[in-house]
């Protein structure tokens, strides 16, 4: 079996793996309700909120971005790493209030608060509108590198065999699918799968490039000039 | 504790950055890298392991009282009919 034959199958048995995770996700659903469909029931643990955060933060972008903008610009870009990590840092400012809001006030998203701060009038709803609009720009960019990220892992694992064009369009048919079927429950799940393939993947990558490399002094010397390292 | 805690992870944040550094100091190696970039990821390791704690000491109870900084004056959205709340 060649690389290219090898790299379809286990496209494949991902796939069908994140398609049963979503399956049994959508099994475990308690109701019908908005807040179940968009917020899981607000009943997922620590560890699969761990996990999807992880997933979710270290992506496509992370994997495949950073590493090429990393060799481009060199070690400043470090400073992605704590900014990264801010993420988290700044839910401390936002989580302890609007997390009892959400629950005593029944939000599903976060045009809920804006609408019943600011009220359900015109200038409400339109500001409403504007919140809903601002954070479709802010993440597009985000989805758009993941989506660019599918096209090339597909195409580069499969040697081509999936275009880049079908990888980006039917991985995210396939997404759509069954997060939309699934709600947050499947997007909670399979972010925690992924994110412990992730985890295991990275740590064997690291493990095996420093092996390789003979430590992280000799592949500093061996991908960078001496000239762009401080 | 845990504003103390935050102040940390504030403080790691500005000493991630190698301001103090000057620009034509010669380079010095740490575990194969810059001595600023393992200074950083020093930072970083630091602001995970704190940020962790911080977490660990937050306490969010879903029935506390909302603070008036919310602006949420009127009644529990909740108890409104066809709200789009839990149902």
């Amino acid at each position: 079996m060649s690389f290219s034959q090898l790299g379809v199958l286990a496209l494949i048995v991902y796939l069908a793996g994140m398609l049963i995770v979503a399956e049994i996700a959508r099994r475990a659903r308690r109701d019908e309700s908005p807040s179940d469909h968009f917020l899981a029931g607000r009943q997922l643990g620590v560890f699969v909120l761990f996990l999807t955060l992880y997933a979710t933060a270290y992506s496509g972008n992370s994997l495949l971005g950073y590493p090429g903008r990393a060799y481009r610009s060199g070690y400043s870009f470090i400073m992605a790493t704590g900014f990264m990590m801010a993420i988290i840092v700044v839910f401390h400012v936002l989580v302890p209030k609007l997390r009892p809001a959400a629950v005593q006030r029944g939000y599903v998203t976060p045009g809920d608060w804006v609408r019943d701060r600011f009220g359900d009038d015109t200038a409400g709803r339109w500001l409403t509108l504007a919140v809903g609009l601002l954070m479709v720009g802010a993440l597009a960019n985000f989805l758009l590198a993941q989506l660019k990220a599918m096209g090339e892992v597909a195409s580069l694992v499969t040697g081509d065999l999936v275009p880049y064009e079908w990888g980006v369009v039917g991985l995210a048919f396939l997404i759509l699918f069954y997060e939309t079927r699934g709600g947050m429950r499947a997007v909670a799940w399979t972010d925690a799968a992924q994110g412990i393939l992730m985890g295991a993947g990275l740590a064997t990558l690291l493990v095996w490039l420093l092996g390789e490399a003979g430590g992280l002094g000799a592949s500093r010397c061996r991908t960078a000039p001496a000239e762009r390292i401080g | 504790m845990r504003m103390i805690l935050l102040v940390a992870i504030g403080v790691l944040y500005v000493f991630s950055i190698p301001w103090y550094r000057a620009e034509d100091a010669p380079l010095r190696l740490v575990l194969g890298l810059p001595d600023w970039v393992a200074v950083a990821l020093g930072c970083y390791a630091a602001v995970a392991v704190l940020n962790s704690i911080a977490w660990l000491l937050t306490d969010v109870r879903d029935d506390a009282e909302l603070p008036a900084s919310l602006g949420l004056t009127n009644a529990p959205k909740s108890e409104e009919p066809g709200s789009g709340a839990d149902r």
